[in-house]
């Protein structure tokens, strides 16, 4: 898909999408006018707002990046909401036992590369189910995040309960020193432009160097890519590695510049939300940063449309469901004759 | 006898322009085994698929107890008294064996008269010694007892008076065919007329009361009488005398040529350049395909490797490009054993390969032609950190196969070309790169006239620059023109090498089908 194309087609979809769902917002006896200005306003001239986009984004983009590249190579990683969480569970544990006197500039970076480390080997476990045991990676990586999230719980209410927290389920507080600093007026912080720049950095790879070609052979035809001389099973690890690695660091980056602690719903969704950001980007990293963005955004506002309409929350899922089908359908691929 | 069950007259199928059966009558007659016999694309199956109901019937009659059949379809046939094992059965792996005979039941109510149903069953399987856990889930059970399960769904039909069997020991261990061709005797002294398809022919010659065989589709010759025929005589027939088989594959071979003169001497077979040692490949299904055999090829020589399809020429091309592991045995290139080499090291080493099914092997859809061509060894250049694929697309725009072959323009998405047009694709990509050994399995398959003889001189060509050419055929007529020497794939051995020369295609047609040579 062309970026080009993308672009007139997700405004087709957005358009038509607000159509659709205006009936909606009739039947809740709103005006849909009134709404769309709301939605639009929200993001006008409110600092805070526009970087809750950033802060959201950062995530979506990241844990889209674990979905894309191993789809790459052939595997599918619904795993990208486990791995992330994995990742902002052990940026936690990291930063209050272990760096909780170690200056940012050390912390920090422990904190986040142990967080890659957990994804990692979050990934890991369906990995070997696939290559060694030969199990369905699609259902291991999708059930592998029920099971992280059941460990949070554990974690939350057991071992890593705040002894100062009144019996409440959550962790303690990293440090101070230990927040990623933010923009003046939001809750964003540089993290955004790192997670942008490694999506260009992956669409670089597999558009644009040698070793990208090779890869994606292996997810165009596997036994071509074994006809041509490849190590497949190599490839697919490496990948399926790095990916968890990502997600992991996605979830590093959230414990350290927004959340601080854990409890029992930290961090939920940013990782489907990721799978279907590349999902609708239909693998392109570059048009993943649009669909990131446009998620993200759509998140959002799904907030301020709460408090200023008296609509619950889930109208604004609603909305979200309708774009992506919308704009899912406009985006499949012609069959070949 | 007069109980003649069946009758068909002048039975006619066609394909489009290709006609698979034409002005075949027979009989059957209740309590008599009749084998079909005919090489490859003879029309066996699709005659029983027209005796089942599966294929209309394009032309004749079919007459049942006497009664001309109009509106025919399996359903009828099987009210009838007409029962068919396919070749590939119809099973569902999820369900257990009694779930699969439920759903061949023609059954009308909601219930599923479970007890009823197995006890049924179970008097059946005893009966005819048709061993087989009812509640065991199918994909559990090895491919003997799933066909005793066809088998039973047959028979739990009353009416079943004629069965029908499509190559029914291919999926069998030697032990399971003598138990299975005793069973066939079992039904035929119970009444039941059976209707055998098979390529082994010791099995007709075993069991058969008739013999039917069938050349491109018609219906050749009839042995009668079980004192009148032999496995030689079978063989015969089905390939074709000069009496009666100017039109077969086999008796054009015969007429046309004597074979490939032996150019090369005999001192060619001194210094293999490939060599295979008491070799076993194991198939899909964990059985041995090919089992101890040897075989080896020299530098500037092709080797025809003749046998029925489904003798491991896919298992044995695998194996020796590295895809498929060597159970046992040898494998040397150039002196060097390179029995447990990856597929990349046997690329460096100048090893190309042309699958039977290049687009189940070698398709990258998303991939124009010009990408296809990076892959799998064509050395290029690097312009940053990517390919440069201006300079590969002169080089290879500037290869002398690329123009003879037709290979479709280097921008083209493969996705969208023709499979012939991928056949020249991958074939091209493979001979570009000058390879020391080139495995070609059915090179010629699919490509026109034309085309066929640029692949052809092709090879040559390789041959003269010292290439050692394997070469995969089922076309008796391009193997005997082209090979220096033959093997041949059979009974899950490699018979040979053999001279084109000093070999007729009476003599390979009967290694083909029986293994050994008298």
């Amino acid at each position: 898909m062309k970026i080009k194309d993308f672009v007139i087609k997700a405004l087709i979809g957005i358009a038509a999408s607000f159509g659709i769902f205006s009936v909606f917002l009739l039947t809740q006896q709103q005006n849909p006018l009134v709404v769309y200005k709301t939605l639009i306003m929200c993001f006008v001239n409110n600092r805070y707002n526009v970087g809750e986009i950033a802060v959201k984004m950062t995530p979506v983009l990241l844990a889209g990046m674990a979905a894309l590249i191993p789809a790459k190579v052939g595997l599918s990683n619904c795993g990208g909401e486990g791995q992330l969480i994995a990742g902002c569970l052990t940026a936690n544990i990291v930063g209050v036992y272990i760096c909780g006197n170690m200056p940012g500039a050390v912390g920090i970076p422990i904190m986040l590369l142990t967080a890659a480390l957990a994804g990692m080997v979050w990934a890991a476990i369906p990995l070997f189910c696939k290559i060694r045991l030969n199990m369905n990676e699609t259902l291991t990586t999708l059930l592998s995040n029920y099971v992280m999230y059941k460990f949070v719980s554990y974690m939350v209410f057991g071992p890593i309960k705040d002894v100062k927290g009144n019996n409440y389920p959550m962790s303690a507080k990293i440090a101070e020193q230990l927040r990623i600093p933010s923009f003046t007026g939001t809750r964003a912080n540089f993290m955004i432009f790192v997670a942008i720049a490694a999506a260009i950095l992956v669409w670089f790879v597999f558009a644009k160097t040698e070793l990208g070609f090779k890869l994606r052979i292996i997810g165009g035809n596997e036994r071509a890519a074994l006809f041509a001389g490849y190590n497949v099973k190599r490839a697919q690890c490496i990948s399926f590695l790095v990916a968890g690695a990502i997600a992991g660091f996605a979830g590093g980056v959230i414990m350290s510049s927004v959340e601080f602690q854990m409890r029992e719903t930290t961090a939920h969704d940013l990782g489907f939300l990721g799978f279907l950001a590349t999902g609708i980007a239909g693998g392109n990293a570059i048009i993943s940063i649009l669909t990131g963005l446009m998620l993200s955004a759509l998140n959002v506002c799904g907030t301020s449309l709460e408090i200023s309409t008296g609509l619950r929350s889930a109208a604004s899922t609603i909305l979200m469901s309708i774009i992506l089908l919308t704009i899912f359908a406009l985006g499949r691929r012609k069959r070949a004759q | 006898m007069s109980d003649v069950i069946m009758k068909v007259k002048n039975l006619r199928k066609v394909f489009g322009d290709f006609v698979a059966n034409d002005g075949i009558s027979f009989e059957v007659e209740a309590g008599k085994i009749y084998a079909l016999a005919g090489e490859n694309g003879a029309g066996k199956s699709t005659l029983m698929k027209m005796l089942y109901g599966v294929y209309p019937i394009d032309g004749g009659e079919l007459y049942l107890d006497g009664e001309k059949m109009e509106k025919y379809s399996p359903s009828v046939a099987r009210e009838k008294g007409i029962g068919m094992v396919f070749q590939d059965f119809r099973l569902v792996p999820a369900f257990t064996a009694l779930e699969n005979i439920f759903l061949s039941t023609d059954n009308t109510g909601w219930m599923f008269h479970k007890n009823e149903l197995r006890k049924r069953m179970k008097e059946l399987s005893d009966r005819y010694s048709l061993h087989v856990n009812p509640d065991e889930v199918v994909w559990r059970l090895d491919l003997g007892q799933r066909q005793h399960i066809e088998i039973l769904k047959v028979l739990m039909n009353d009416n079943t008076r004629i069965l029908i069997f499509d190559e029914p020991t291919s999926v069998l261990s030697p032990n399971e065919i003598d138990a299975f061709l005793k069973l066939l005797t079992v039904f035929r002294d119970k009444g039941f007329a059976i209707l055998l398809i098979t390529h082994k022919i010791h099995e007709i010659v075993q069991v058969a009361d008739v013999v039917h065989i069938l050349r491109k589709g018609r219906l050749v010759y009839t042995f009668d009488d079980k004192e009148t025929f032999s496995e030689k005589e079978i063989v015969a027939k089905m390939i074709g005398d000069e009496a009666d088989g100017a039109d077969s594959d086999l008796a054009n071979v015969q007429a046309q040529f004597t074979g490939k003169e032996d150019v090369l001497g005999d001192g060619i077979d001194d210094k293999p350049l490939l060599m295979a040692k008491a070799i076993t490949i194991k198939d899909d299904y964990g059985r041995p395909i090919i089992y101890n055999a040897d075989f080896h090829v020299s530098a500037g020589m092709i080797l025809g490797v003749a046998g029925i399809s489904g003798n491991g020429q896919r298992e044995l091309t695998e194996m020796l490009y590295g895809i498929r592991p060597l159970s046992a045995g040898k494998l040397a290139l150039d002196g060097e054993d390179i029995s447990a080499c990856d597929t990349a090291r046997r690329l460096e080493l100048g090893m190309r390969i042309l699958s039977e099914d290049p687009i189940r092997d070698n398709l990258v859809p998303e991939y124009t032609v010009l990408e296809h061509m990076a892959i799998s060894g064509f050395p290029y250049k690097k312009k940053g950190p990517m390919i440069d694929w201006e300079e590969l697309d002169e080089r290879v725009s500037d290869c002398e196969e690329i123009r003879d072959l037709n290979v479709p323009d280097m921008p083209r998405q493969a996705e969208k070309l023709s499979g012939g047009n991928i056949q020249r694709m991958v074939f091209a990509r493979a001979v570009i790169a000058h390879p020391k050994v080139f495995i070609a399995s059915y090179p010629s398959r699919g490509l026109d006239i034309a085309t066929v003889s640029a692949v052809h001189e092709t090879l040559e060509r390789l041959k003269a620059e010292g290439a050692a050419v394997i070469f995969i055929s089922e076309d008796l007529n391009e193997l005997f023109t082209m090979s220096d020497r033959l093997i041949v794939l059979s009974e899950n051995s490699i018979f040979g090498p053999y001279k084109p020369r000093e070999f007729d295609a009476q003599m390979i047609g009967e290694v083909m089908l029986k293994g050994v040579k008298e």
